[in-house]
């Protein structure tokens, strides 16, 4: 038949278009059906952990295992005993007894990311992964209010009072040596164990203001909302409170001193003029310790710049989480 | 053989006929674009040839030379709106110095190809398929087949190699101009140093985001020319066949270049 | 030659061509006439396979053409020359490189070679001065000119002409008319000519079909032709004043009342 050529074109073109045509649905139903899982990935395997909370983590979301991407999250779905999550992992993951899994934030825009911590070798190997058990993690937002809040307790909590009475304490002592009232001046003439005393609490009394100045570990321990190092500082300015109180009252050595001994007064007699000296720097508001007694205004803007610090650092953090967050927020469109 | 006579059908007796009618007319056509396309690509090997240089400079000419200020004006406005949009958006969050990484970015992977290709879709594209269209009811193709001379190395060749140079490199164009319209809206509207601006739009290009879209780019040349042909091949009935086919390729072309702009987006990110 | 052999050719259910058969000898001048729709070019075009029977047969030399491919199909179009009712000049190139055009794709003639043959070919049609002129500042008859140049300068064994006289002027068709008569006595051309002029076809035909509603209701010489006794033929003469006789008979024209 003379169509038959006809015929025979179309076929072809049957044939063609059927090959194209199913190329594009198997690319259609590969990239847009399955997306998110990998072809080529032979060590695939699942893992399954029930956390307290999710905090958002959601389908896709990256696991992190020392660092590094090790799967993607598959599934999250509420249970009675908690969230259920699921994750396909390409690498070899191992759990020991004292791993850890955690939702953390990858910025501070949003973001969630399953870390896993393996656990230490030394202890015994979990075999069942599926019934892995998460913890309940930090919120970095949660985190960083905590650390301003308890920065803020601690200057408008007793603290900041102890500190102000104790250097109205020491102010009081130091005038009282100064106008000679009651055997100072002979104090101050010679005696060396006392001397070395009163320099022991001097430098003390520095370590914990350069301490503070610095911010230097202490504001470090406060950022991971550990409670010990403020009650360690309270404590300390209380003692010292307490300490220049017994001044007052006249007990110990020192308070002895200030009583009524001549005996000790001629040998104190020579150093007299050291202490005055000292006495004198601190009342000028020389030197660190000097710094700190002048006036509460330096502690507090000390402690105010050690929050600016640590909002610096939270800007930098979000500077540099806005980057990644923002442009894959923006390109993952593409 | 590019002339033909009219397929005919029995008419459709019932719903399901007439789907399953079109289901195989689709795959025809399917078949037969990508015949013609494949066709083009395999009488590539004469693009050097004496006969058909002239036609693939005269054709390059008009893809690229002529469609240059339209591409122009449309990717400098591109650059300029996407700068404006996520300037806005960046302003919020004091970032606006990420306006350069973010235009480049979208420009190189995305914006560059796919407005060239659309751009040119609708130009170059729509105008070869009405000149192949009025080829056809004028019989030149037939006067083309009857003294043996292949109208698919004759005309879809030369158009195929054209297109698929032009494409890439006007998609390159159109991220720079992008890039520089984009610059400007920084410049005056958001203040954004030039500097500022260059230097980190640089620091984020990468290579993989530009070949990507040369890719892209380059799968684009391919399909324009391979739609627009043959809707013009397909054109019957005259002037308003011509107009009907000329409506076709451009809508045809733009389903075309978001189906491969998403494939090819997905397989390489 | 070429040999129709029951060619039935349907679009959709319209029968354009029913039952066709005939023979075109060698050095024919073969003329199909007939009004429009009857199925004149659709019979020129299953000559080249530009359409294809439904049923029956077209040979060329024994060679069935509807269903020749590739290589077939190619040594077949390339022993004829088509002048299209639209000339079909390519819009972007001059006559001259149009002409030029299967000289160029198909031989390995030098530059010179070609230029030769084509200002051949041009002269003959009398476009020797519209060379560098593009199509579409040409007229019809002018473009007409340059695709009948087009169809010769290949040196055809048969050349198929649609409609070559259609829109020329009297003066310009008549040397259309020599120049195929020309053609086919000197180069032993054949020739298959379809046309509603009578009067070309009468002067220069050897013989003349007559297509009527997808049938051939006549088939003679051109003297026969005059004394057709069909109703349909007779009408066809008529139309454009041709008697028995063979002369225009009218005489009369058109006095207008004063």
């Amino acid at each position: 038949m003379s169509t038959s050529n006809a015929n025979r074109e179309i076929r072809a073109e049957l044939a063609v278009g059927t090959v194209v045509a199913l190329l594009f649905l198997g690319l259609a139903f590969f990239t847009i059906v399955i997306s998110g899982k990998s072809f080529f990935t032979n060590n695939v395997f699942e893992i399954e952990a029930v956390l307290p909370d999710a905090m958002g983590l959601r389908r896709n979301d990256p696991v992190i295992a020392k660092g590094t991407t090790v799967g993607t999250v598959t599934e999250v779905y509420f249970a009675e005993d908690g969230v259920h999550v699921s994750a396909k992992l390409e690498a070899p993951v191992v759990f020991y007894e004292d791993y850890t899994i955690r939702v953390v934030a990858t910025s501070i825009l949003g973001g969630r990311q399953l870390v896993l911590h393996e656990g230490d070798p030394a202890k015994p190997r979990v075999e069942d992964v599926h019934t892995l058990q998460g913890v309940k993690s930090n919120d970095l937002m949660d985190d960083l209010s905590g650390a301003v809040s308890s920065l803020r307790d601690f200057l408008d909590g007793p603290a900041l009072d102890d500190l102000t009475s104790f250097s109205e304490n020491l102010k009081n002592v130091g005038n009282r040596i100064e106008n000679g009232e009651g055997t100072l001046g002979k104090l101050l003439s010679s005696d060396d164990e006392v001397y070395t005393n009163l320099n022991a609490t001097v430098a003390n009394l520095k370590a914990i203001t350069d301490r503070l100045e610095a911010g230097e570990g202490t504001l470090g321990k406060l950022l991971s909302s550990d409670d010990e190092v403020y009650t360690n500082l309270n404590a300390t300015v209380a003692n010292l409170r307490s300490m220049t109180d017994r001044l007052e009252r006249g007990e110990g050595t020192l308070g002895k001193l200030l009583s009524s001994d001549d005996e000790v007064y001629t040998n104190l007699n020579a150093t007299v003029a050291n202490l005055k000296a000292i006495s004198d720097r601190l009342e000028a508001g020389e030197g660190t310790l000097g710094k700190l007694l002048s006036s509460d205004e330096e502690v507090y803007n000390n402690l105010n710049g050690a929050i600016t610090d640590v909002r610096e650092i939270m800007d930098d953090l979000r500077e540099a989480n806005t980057l990644s967050t923002f442009t894959s927020v923006l390109l993952s469109g593409f | 053989m590019i002339v033909r006579e009219p397929v005919l059908r029995t008419p459709p007796r019932n719903v399901l006929q007439a789907c399953g009618q079109r289901v195989f007319q689709i795959i025809g056509e399917i078949g037969r674009a990508s015949m013609i396309c494949f066709g083009g690509i395999a009488q590539m090997r004469y693009v050097l040839r004496k006969r058909s240089r002239k036609e693939v400079v005269r054709q390059l000419h008009v893809c690229a030379v002529k469609s240059l200020p339209v591409v122009t004006v449309v990717a400098f406005f591109i650059g300029m709106i996407l700068a404006l949009q996520i300037g806005i958006e960046l302003r919020r969050y004091n970032q606006e110095t990420l306006i350069g990484p973010a235009v480049m970015a979208s420009m190189l992977r995305e914006m560059g190809p796919f407005m060239s290709g659309l751009v040119l879709a609708a130009s170059v594209g729509a105008a070869m398929a009405a000149q192949i269209g009025t080829m056809m009811v004028n019989e030149e193709i037939a006067a083309l087949e009857i003294m043996d001379i292949n109208p698919i190395r004759f005309l879809i060749m030369p158009r195929l190699a054209a297109m698929a140079l032009t494409v890439p490199l006007l998609s390159f164009y159109t991220c720079f101009v992008g890039l520089l319209g984009g610059a400007v809206v920084s410049y005056t509207q958001l203040s954004v140093p030039w500097a500022v601006y260059w230097q980190n739009a640089m620091d984020y290009a990468s290579m993989k985001a530009l070949y990507v879209g040369l890719l892209k780019a380059f799968l684009f040349g391919f399909t324009i020319v391979t739609v627009s042909c043959y809707e013009g091949f397909c054109t019957r009935n005259g002037a308003v066949g011509v107009g009907q086919a000329t409506r076709r390729s451009v809508v045809t072309n733009f389903l075309v270049i978001l189906v491969i702009g998403y494939f090819v987006t997905r397989l390489f990110y | 030659m070429i040999q129709f052999e029951h060619v039935t050719k349907l679009f959709g259910t319209k029968k354009v061509l029913d039952d066709v058969s005939f023979r075109i000898e060698r050095g024919e001048i073969f003329c199909i006439v007939g009004p429009s729709g009857t199925g004149k070019s659709v019979t020129l075009k299953h000559m080249i396979r530009l359409l294809t029977p439904t049923s029956g047969r077209v040979l060329v030399d024994g060679v069935e053409v509807s269903d020749a491919t590739g290589d077939a199909l190619s040594r077949i179009r390339s022993r004829f020359g088509y002048l299209f009712q639209s000339a079909a000049l390519l819009a972007w190139m001059n006559v001259y490189d149009n002409v030029a055009l299967p000289l160029r794709e198909k031989t390995k003639l030098s530059e010179a070679e070609i230029r030769e043959r084509v200002m051949d070919a041009l002269s003959k049609v009398g476009l020797e001065k519209e060379v560098e002129a593009m199509p579409a500042d040409l007229s019809g008859g002018m473009q007409k000119r340059a695709g009948l140049a087009r169809a010769i300068v290949t040196q055809p064994e048969i050349l198929l002409y649609d409609e070559p006289t259609s829109g020329l002027d009297p003066v310009t068709s008549r040397r259309i008319d020599d120049l195929i008569l020309d053609l086919s006595r000197r180069l032993g051309i054949t020739s298959v000519m379809v046309t509603h002029d009578l009067h070309s076809a009468l002067s220069i035909s050897s013989r003349i079909a007559m297509l009527y509603q997808g049938r051939i209701v006549e088939l003679c010489t051109p003297r026969e032709f005059i004394h057709a006794k069909a109703p349909m033929a007779r009408e066809f003469l008529e139309s454009q004043y041709i008697t028995r006789r063979g002369r225009w008979e009218s005489g009369s024209g058109f006095e207008p009342l004063s």
